[in-house]
């Protein structure tokens, strides 16, 4: 039997992952093919070598379908193009932010912007956020939530 | 240094190499993220994963050999980097206890980065990083190639060899009471204002008999 590369079981292990989201996505009436799930996935390697920078495990992915799966600004017309926009967004910010926020952080940095300044455009998110960013990176906790309504 | 027989292996064997190094190197990211309170990161620059794979290299040479899982390679040259690291700091006191007063700026200098080093050295997942700013010359240069902790340890070594020659001339210091007394181009400026050393100086032979002294 042919063994896998490790490239290979990496992209399985990947696809493993988004699969397991099947359920949560179907809750909130959204829909990932395994030919989006192929192409975000791929996408995501693209991503990674594009920013570079190096992912272990099934990748971010999965954390994405969870924090925006509930947003208003996503139906089953464009979810995987979100989710394609935002997994480049997200290792884009990543690098800017040089390391400072777990993925858990900026998921939720990105979530709140999306779903409020950036009425659910991509673009806007990458666009606005990004000075955003560097100012929550700078300040405390405390003064993080204080700005948060200045940002929704 | 550290070199490993890769050349040794065979092609089935790197590719079981390759696959245990992606696992083993997932770990460390989870560590190093932990390590430096970093949170959950699932991804790293492509930098920081070449220096944390750098790292498992030199420590898994550290075994000298690449039979066995890696993982217990890493585990096994982590245990012996500590008993360098515990040897290291034990040079670095010895040194610092025995400089000779009125030492260079640049000795100092050298030994407090030495300090620093010793005290930042993170041989869990930056192991081959040797010390850096070390501009106080050795009496041998140090050989090509040598990294991480072992730089450190031959760079002290080098310095408490130096202490030693130097703490083997006490009776030289009243030749040399001032810098006009010392011969132009002889480099003792270490001996100008005496010794903190602990060693004992060196025994006076007995003069023997049946030599001529000239004159």
């Amino acid at each position: 039997m042919k063994e896998l590369s490790l490239m290979e079981m990496q992209l399985s292990a990947a696809k493993e992952e988004l699969r397991c989201c099947e359920d949560l996505n179907r809750f909130y009436g959204l829909t990932l093919t395994e030919a989006d799930i192929t192409e975000l996935v791929q996408l995501r390697g693209q991503a990674l070598k594009n920013t570079g920078r190096v992912e272990f495990g099934g990748g971010i992915l999965p954390k994405l379908v969870r924090a925006f799966c509930k947003s208003p600004y996503v139906d089953s017309g464009n979810y995987a193009a979100v989710l394609g926009d935002l997994q480049d967004a997200f290792y884009y910010f990543k690098n800017e932010s040089q390391d400072r926020f777990s993925d858990d952080d900026l998921i939720e940095f990105m979530e709140m912007v999306f779903n409020g300044r950036a009425e659910g455009s991509t673009e806007l998110l990458c666009a606005i956020s990004l000075e955003e960013l560097c100012r929550w990176a700078r300040s405390g906790p405390a003064d993080r939530y204080a700005g948060e309504e200045d940002l929704s | 240094m550290n070199q490993l027989p890769m050349e040794a292996l065979t092609a089935r064997d790197r590719e079981r190499m390759a696959a245990q190094l992606y696992t083993l190197l997932g770990a460390q990211v989870k560590s190093y993220h932990k390590h430096y309170h970093m949170g959950d990161n699932s991804s790293i620059p492509v930098e920081t994963a070449r220096e944390l794979t750098e790292s498992i290299w030199y420590t898994v040479g550290m075994t000298g050999t690449l039979r066995g899982e890696l993982a217990d390679l890493l585990s096994r040259g982590q245990e012996l980097l500590d008993g360098k690291m515990e040897d290291a700091q034990a040079l670095y006191r010895l040194v610092c206890a025995t400089v000779p007063e009125g030492q260079s700026q640049c000795h100092w200098e050298t030994l407090r980065a030495l300090g620093r080093y010793l005290d930042t050295y993170d041989h869990l997942h930056f192991a081959h990083r040797g010390p850096e700013w070390l501009d106080y010359p050795l009496l041998a240069p140090m050989p090509d190639g040598l990294r991480g902790i072992d730089s450190a340890l031959f760079y002290l070594n080098s310095l408490w060899m130096e202490n030693q020659i130097l703490a083997g001339f006490p009776g030289w210091l009243p030749f040399f009471p001032g810098n006009r007394s010392v011969p132009s181009g002889t480099r003792c400026g270490n001996l100008r204002k005496g010794w903190r050393s602990p060693l004992p100086p060196p025994p006076i032979p007995p003069p023997q008999s049946g030599n001529c002294s000239p004159g």
